[in-house]
């Protein structure tokens, strides 16, 4: 009555993952009755990526997340995570994954070494792998001066990082972290940045939503932008700066005043809202990468001695207010 | 599926350290004695369900259990006083046990199936609630698994309950009065009956959520265990202490047979309960008819050997009334099994044409349900008929073969009505436990009423006395059935018949039976188990 089945080590260590996507979304939609969680969306993750999923509250990037966590069942579409449906083959994609929820409940009176032991015998860790691999995650997550303080007694940064061992108390290959910013002070978010970085340089397929754009910027490999359940954008942060920008606002700095650059910069119908402030031209530009550069050669094929020529950068945050519309459903 | 799979092995995070000793312990690498036994325990701890460890190392932390241990230990010396000083001075030389006994029933009976059920509805349900089952669910522990951890759970609690009260036992045997057979067997009753309660708290524990239904469950569940403290205080106070019962083979056969019978019955609301918390890709339903079926068995051979131990069949004509009901319930439950399969199950369904044909309706699925509890209900009814008519040597108020066709008739016509009523809601898997509960008891309720009203329009009065027109209200039958002579033989037969009619009519119905074919388990599965 009260066994329990038996995880042999090497079993339970040796789960076979293939070279494939990790994480797919392969036409996801949810519905809650009239309202489109997640609208047919798709995108993957390779091995050891870490991808940022931006969008407003209520986008859909909780309902896509717990999808992937096999939480939820999609009304279409399949998630799959080492090309394991999490619909169909739920106990297997959880032995690879390690889910962080936006938020959790714990246990009244336990202490955090009992939760993370719990949460380890949960995951068929016995004997001295369970040992050990408490012992590696209350170190990685500092926790280990806080082993015998009871849960409810945690600040919300700790908790965060009693929640993120939790979530990696059983090896996992892929890591799926909803908003595990949310709510920290300066510091413990910087502390959780480093963890992240670390989990990803150790080849973790990542999967984080946050708020904060600008570390999302710099944690991820690539983003998507998700708005009313559809997925608005996918790739880099460079392709998403890119593809969404049909405008480009150019700086140029002329070496000596000349009304040639002015009347070539006028005649041309994709430049608009031309300013002049001694030798700096600024310009928005309507076109992409390549239009840039034909323009430059234009003007230099004009006999136009140009010093600098440049495009302001977008940051994220201008491209996802640019890409959103800041609905919610 | 189709990228190439390679056989690299997830990397443990960067370099573990190996220890020998568990991470809770304060010293546990030591060559002492209680180092030794910290690491013989923590093996031992290794084979447990890890939620029997967490819920343990709750409960032995909360006020609750503290107050409730300790008050119960101090009531149960309070009363071992007050038996001393009331009796004195007799307790010195009459027997004065068995009053002392039945004091330390109600002490007992309170935490073990009072408290216990409720706070193990409580604790799956506030799981469920405070978003702590979600993580517990994306683990490797199988829904059976945390079922079964939260009843060792409530076990333990019991034992625990019971250790404080043990002395107190020990000393009303050395009081004299009771025999140690009347307290082991007094103890089993109290158990099973806090094990049928626990076991029925878990299985409601998934469907209530929310502060409204957590409170309809409580209210619910303490009305029962309200009606089963009345129940066994009856039981166990006029039955067994001071009866001699303990003392006879007879009363350790009825009791082998309730154990054994309610033990099956905790496992079914046991596999009922780990169901409920299932994943929905998941099998719900196979391993739970197995059991249901296993349970008729134990029922059918329970009713056999008491009609030949006593020698009286008449307790035949019982067993197959019940496994009317019984089924009628099952049935109908299972009419709210969803008409989708998922592609998890599909990989199990039979695949040959002899397979297809019988365990089909092992699989889920509603028109698999209505056909399981149409199928199994009625060949035991009619089995139990059969063997009543065919080894009885006494005569019965009704024959136990044309009992059993009135009994098959009315649950094939109730349950395939029913089918049939909730049937549009049903095929596009809408239909809710709830929904297909009210129309059972409406129909029962309508069954009972309508021949009567029928009659008052015919005749302008009520019935007095048992007409063919009753055979429509099975109330009325069943009590005309084990009274005033027995059934008229020529009724019997007209609820088999409009049975098997209906029975029919749903076959037609039954698409969604044979719509899914068996499929292949997929490479990218095959190769991970093998891995």
């Amino acid at each position: 009555m009260i066994g329990r089945r038996r995880v042999p080590l090497s079993d339970h260590a040796g789960v076979h993952s293939w070279d494939g996507p990790v994480i797919e979304l392969d036409r996801v939609s949810r519905w809650f009755g009239k309202t489109h969680a997640v609208n047919e969306v798709t995108f993957n993750v390779p091995r050891g990526g870490v991808f940022g999923y931006i969008g407003p509250n209520g986008a859909g990037k909780t309902t896509s997340m717990r999808i992937l966590a096999t939480l939820e069942i999609p009304n279409s579409g399949d998630a799959r995570i080492d090309a394991l449906s999490s619909v169909n083959e739920p106990d297997l994609v959880r032995r690879r994954l390690g889910f962080m929820p936006d938020s959790f409940g714990t246990y009244r009176n336990i202490n955090c070494a009992e939760y993370l032991d719990f949460y380890a015998r949960s995951h068929g860790l016995i004997g001295r792998e369970r040992t050990a691999r408490m012992r590696w995650v209350m170190d990685f997550t500092g926790l280990r001066p806080l082993a015998d303080k009871p849960i409810r007694g945690l600040s919300k940064g700790m908790r965060q990082r009693l929640c993120l061992g939790r979530a990696l108390i059983h090896d996992p290959s892929v890591l799926i972290l909803d908003e595990p910013a949310a709510g920290l002070d300066p510091r413990a978010r910087i502390e959780l940045r480093k963890i992240i970085r670390t989990l990803a340089a150790d080849g973790k397929t990542i999967l984080i939503s946050s708020h904060i754009l600008t570390e999302l910027a710099e944690m991820c490999d690539r983003i998507g932008i998700i708005e009313q359940g559809r997925l608005l954008a996918t790739g880099t942060v460079d392709e998403i700066r890119g593809v969404n920008t049909t405008t480009r606002n150019i700086a140029v700095e002329l070496l000596s005043a000349n009304d040639e650059a002015m009347r070539l910069l006028r005649s041309n119908p994709a430049v608009t809202d031309l300013r002049q402030a001694g030798l700096d031209l600024s310009f928005s530009l309507t076109g992409d990468r390549n239009d840039q550069a034909e323009l430059l050669k234009n003007l230099m094929n004009s006999g136009i001695s140009i010093l600098q020529f440049r495009s302001t950068d977008q940051s994220l945050e201008d491209v996802f207010l640019r890409v959103t519309e800041g609905r919610v459903q | 599926m189709n990228g190439e799979q390679n056989t690299s092995v997830v990397t443990t995070l960067g370099p573990v350290e190996e220890t020998s000793h568990h991470a809770l312990a304060l010293d546990s690498e030591g060559d002492g004695f209680w180092s030794r036994f910290d690491r013989l325990t923590t093996a031992v701890a290794d084979q447990l369900n890890p939620i029997l460890i967490k819920e343990t190392r709750e409960s032995l932390k909360s006020r609750q259990f503290l107050i409730t241990f300790f008050l119960l230990l101090a009531l149960t010396l309070l009363w071992t006083c007050l038996g001393i000083v009331f009796n004195a001075p007799e307790v010195y030389y009459l027997p004065t046990g068995a009053a002392l006994l039945s004091g330390y029933y109600f002490l007992l009976a309170v935490p073990i199936f009072g408290l216990v059920p409720l706070i193990a509805l409580r604790s799956l349900s506030s799981e469920i609630d405070n978003d702590t089952f979600e993580l517990m669910s994306i683990t490797e522990l199988a829904s059976g698994q945390i079922v079964r951890g939260k009843f060792a759970s409530a076990v333990l609690q019991m034992v625990l309950y019971l250790a404080a009260v043990v002395p107190s036992l020990a000393f009303s045997y050395l009081l004299r009065g009771v025999s140690l057979t009347e307290i082991a067997m007094l103890l089993i009753a109290v158990f099973l009956a806090g094990l049928v309660l626990t076991s029925i708290a878990l299985m409601i524990a998934p469907f209530v959520s929310g502060y409204l239904g957590q409170s309809l469950a409580i209210v619910g569940l303490s009305a029962a265990i309200l009606f089963v403290q009345s129940m066994m205080a009856g039981i166990c106070l006029s039955e067994i202490v001071g009866t001699g019962a303990a003392s006879t083979s007879e009363g350790w056969l009825l009791t082998l047979i309730t154990v054994m019978n309610l033990l099956v019955f905790v496992v079914v609301f046991l596999k009922a309960a780990a169901a409920g918390i299932a994943p929905v890709s998941e099998n719900r339903s196979t391993s739970l008819r197995y059991w249901t079926l296993a349970q008729q068995s134990l029922w059918i051979v329970t009713m056999a050997s008491v009609a030949m131990y006593y020698d009286d069949f008449e307790p035949i004509n019982f067993g197959s009334f019940v496994l009317a009901a019984y089924w009628l319930v099952i049935g109908t439950i299972a009419l709210t099994e969803s008409t989708e399969i998922s592609p998890r199950v599909r990989r199990e369904l039979p695949s040959t044409i002899s397979g297809r044909a019988f365990l089909s309706a092992f699989m889920p699925g509603p028109s698999s349900g209505y056909l399981f509890a149409v199928c199994s209900g009625s060949v035991a009814i009619i089995g139990c008929g059969l063997f009543g008519t065919l080894v009885k040597n006494k005569e019965v108020m009704t024959e136990p073969i044309f009992f059993s066709f009135v009994m098959a008739g009315y649950l094939t016509t109730y349950l395939g009505l029913i089918r049939l009523l909730t049937l549009p809601l049903a095929i596009r898997g809408m239909l809710p436990l709830l929904a297909a509960l009210l129309t059972l008891a409406a129909m029962l309720v309508l069954s009972g009423v309508a021949p009567s009203a029928i009659f008052v329009v015919i005749e302008g009065d009520l019935p007095t006395v048992y007409s063919d027109l009753e055979i429509l209200n099975p109330f009325w039958t069943i009590m005309e059935s084990f009274d005033r002579g027995g059934l008229p033989i020529h009724l019997t037969v007209l609820p088999l018949a409009s049975g098997i009619a209906i029975t029919f009519i749903n076959l037609f119905w039954m698409r969604d039976l044979y719509k899914y074919r068996k499929i292949a388990v997929p490479d990218r599965v095959l190769a991970d188990r093998s891995a």
